[in-house]
């Protein structure tokens, strides 16, 4: 079974909400949640290309990646530092969103005339995702929201690549890539608060 | 029993286990270089495709192992390729526990060799990208100390890696299936634009190179180094397979003239950044990149087959490299800085990191009777003499690494007004042995340059 319209125009609005939430907010506790709400975006728009179960992987992994960053800091108790410049910082940001969006909105007609019978709003959300990915780890500070950003991006390129791509393994890589990528930046989060190795 | 079994799947599993050896890191350190080195030698006695004997025992060795619906494929063809990575890992691993890197070290580089050989025997072929990826993450805990700020070289590192990833992962799906709903002229140049992107991150070409000197200038050298060695070694073959398997640098072909191109710009990029550098580690960075350059001029030079000057040249530099980065690691533990001001008069203080540092840049040069040397003199007789501008910026980079030699020699070797420091290290016995082991092998892999060649005819 796969999701069809409207599923996937939520998933698109989801994903637009989610990843602009993750540029506009700070506080790693509302980006461990947006980004686990991302990812039930990523599976709807997944699941118009792949069967459902196959898809439900893509959600799990998601859900893993999300938690691991977040237990970083239940265990450590900090904090991220705030956005430096408030509020010509969210401002910026937020017309970054709104030009992203508009390009978007204008390539994506374009980019799904390149894979005929899969649904636009997959382009959509998936080059929607890619960008605001790109964005977060360009204007991104500190490795967490770099982190946010890669994860962002991933999903988005998994959204369109999963249009013309449904083989098992290249499921279990990217699934491990991501992952994998999760727990090294956990890894990279929790570094500097240990003992240094002698 | 098959092929990828062995040169995969066994390094793999001992990677894995390795990690128990975590709080021993002599004997993890031996067992990985120690299983690196047999897999080495069992690469020419049992190459794949054959029944072999061992007493009663017969066992054939087949090439292919079906994962998840798709074939890891390791022929005779690829024993090259993987000698290449299994010797520079044995090297790499021998010389981390000198040079005092993680304690992850053993076990993150067997296993970063075995994914390395994944990559290249995956079918589809374009799959590699996602094991290039995930060479790039897993390199990130023996950079990433405990106890300090996360480098930003390191955040760059991934980010890059995985633009690449998902610009090739693309162009896989370009150039084997297509895009039903494009014509074929934009079906090509859509597929070059993501190509060279994908080329641009995984190669480090100039400008996605940053990451490379950040990640050098600090922390410890030898492991910075050995990183940004085997991440541009892995795109190597991958980008040498991927222009091979479908025919873009045919003799005379316009891929081939760009590949050339791309290759000659490369090193008159980086050899004019090293008349800049002050910093040995930076200037170790530039120079690993350059010889990037010098592999891909190799692949562009081939004519359509696969090249011995190209798979001879990647053997060769894994020793003087990581010859290089032990010596780096070893004035790094006496001076974290090191700025070329810094370690005035360092060469005669510790003679053989000094005679070690100058030995592998004059290797790199390509000083006759060291290694590289014939195989670069060949590379250049495949240079036609109207191409004086392939000419022109071959020689620039030289130039460039000659000067920073020069630079370096007057750092290490000149004189200085102060005493020396009592308080100032020695040389430690271990690492002083080492050095002197890995500079008598590389006069012999000089001297024996000859036969290397013709092992990957």
């Amino acid at each position: 079974m796969m999701l069809e319209f409207p599923f996937t125009a939520m998933a698109v609005v989801l994903a637009l909400i989610t990843a602009g939430g993750l540029l506009l907010t700070r506080g790693w506790r509302l980006g461990v949640t947006l980004l686990a709400l991302q990812y039930v975006a990523v599976f709807v728009l997944i699941s118009a290309s792949w069967p459902i179960e196959q898809a439900f992987v893509k959600l799990i992994t998601g859900w893993i990646a999300a938690a691991v960053l977040g237990l970083v800091y239940v265990s450590s108790g900090t904090d991220l530092a705030g956005l430096r410049s408030w509020p010509a910082g969210r401002i910026f940001r937020l017309l970054v969103i709104l030009l992203v969006a508009i390009t978007v909105w204008s390539i994506a007609p374009g980019v799904s005339s390149w894979i005929p019978g899969v649904e636009l709003e997959v382009f959509y959300g998936g080059l929607l995702l890619l960008f605001m990915g790109i964005l977060q780890f360009s204007l991104g500070n500190e490795p967490f929201y770099i982190l946010i950003g890669l994860l962002t991006f991933l999903s988005g390129f998994e959204v369109i690549y999963a249009a013309v791509e449904s083989s098992v393994l290249i499921t279990g890589l990217m699934a491990g890539v991501t992952l994998i990528l999760a727990l090294i930046g956990s890894y990279l989060l929790a570094a500097p608060g240990l003992e240094q190795e002698l | 029993m098959s092929a990828p079994l062995i040169w995969i799947g066994i390094p793999g599993v001992m990677a894995v286990l390795l990690l128990l050896t975590y709080r021993w890191q002599l004997i993890g350190t031996l067992v990985a270089s120690i299983t690196a080195t047999v897999l080495v030698i069992l690469a020419f006695v049992l190459p794949p495709g054959g029944e072999y004997a061992f007493g009663p025992l017969t066992v054939e060795i087949t090439e292919s192992l079906s994962v998840l619906g798709r074939e890891t494929i390791i022929r005779t063809g690829d024993i090259p390729e993987v000698v290449i990575i299994y010797w520079g890992a044995a090297l790499w691993i021998l010389g981390s526990y000198f040079a005092r890197s993680s304690r992850l070290f053993p076990s993150i580089a067997l296993g970063m060799a075995a994914l390395q050989v994944a990559a290249i025997t995956i079918q589809p072929f374009l799959y590699a990208a996602v094991f290039i990826e995930l060479l790039a993450i897993l390199s990130v805990p023996l950079v990433a100390e405990t106890g300090k700020q996360v480098q930003q070289g390191v955040l760059r590192l991934i980010v890059f890696f995985t633009l690449g990833m998902a610009a090739l992962l693309f162009v896989g799906w370009l150039l084997t299936t297509g895009a039903t709903g494009i014509p074929d002229s934009e079906l090509i140049f859509n597929a070059a634009i993501f190509l060279a992107a994908g080329f641009i991150f995984f190669l480090t070409l100039f400008p996605a190179h940053s990451w490379v000197p950040q990640l050098l200038e600090k922390g410890n050298p030898f492991t910075a180094a050995f990183i940004v060695f085997w991440l541009t070694q892995a795109a190597l073959l991958f980008s040498n397979s991927l222009l091979l398997q479908y025919d873009l640098i045919g003799a005379g072909s316009p891929g081939a003239q760009v590949v050339v191109g791309v290759a000659v710009l490369m090193i008159v990029i980086f050899g004019l950044y090293l008349l800049f550098q002050n910093h040995l580690g930076r200037i170790l960075g530039f120079a690993i990149l350059i010889e990037v350059g010098f592999s891909l001029l190799a692949v562009g030079l081939q004519s359509g087959s696969s090249g011995p000057v190209f798979y001879s040249l990647l053997f060769q530099k894994s020793l003087p490299f990581m010859l290089w980065a032990l010596a780096l690691a070893s004035y790094h533990r006496q001076s974290p800085n090191l700025e070329l001001s810094e370690l005035r008069g360092a060469g005669w203080r510790f003679p053989w990191t000094g005679g070690g540092l100058l030995l592998a840049q004059l290797t790199i040069v390509g000083l006759p009777l060291l290694p590289i040397f014939s195989v670069k003199a060949l590379l250049f007789a495949n240079i036609q003499f109207e191409d004086r501008w392939v000419f022109l910026g071959i020689t620039a980079g030289l130039a460039g690494l000659a000067l920073v030699l020069l630079r370096t020699l007057s750092a290490l070797y000149g004189s200085t007004d102060d005493d020396p420091d009592p308080a100032e290290g020695k040389e430690g016995r271990g690492i002083r042995i080492l050095l002197i082991a890995c500079i008598l092998l590389l006069f012999a892999t000089g001297l024996l340059s000859g036969f290397i060649l013709p092992a990957f005819l």
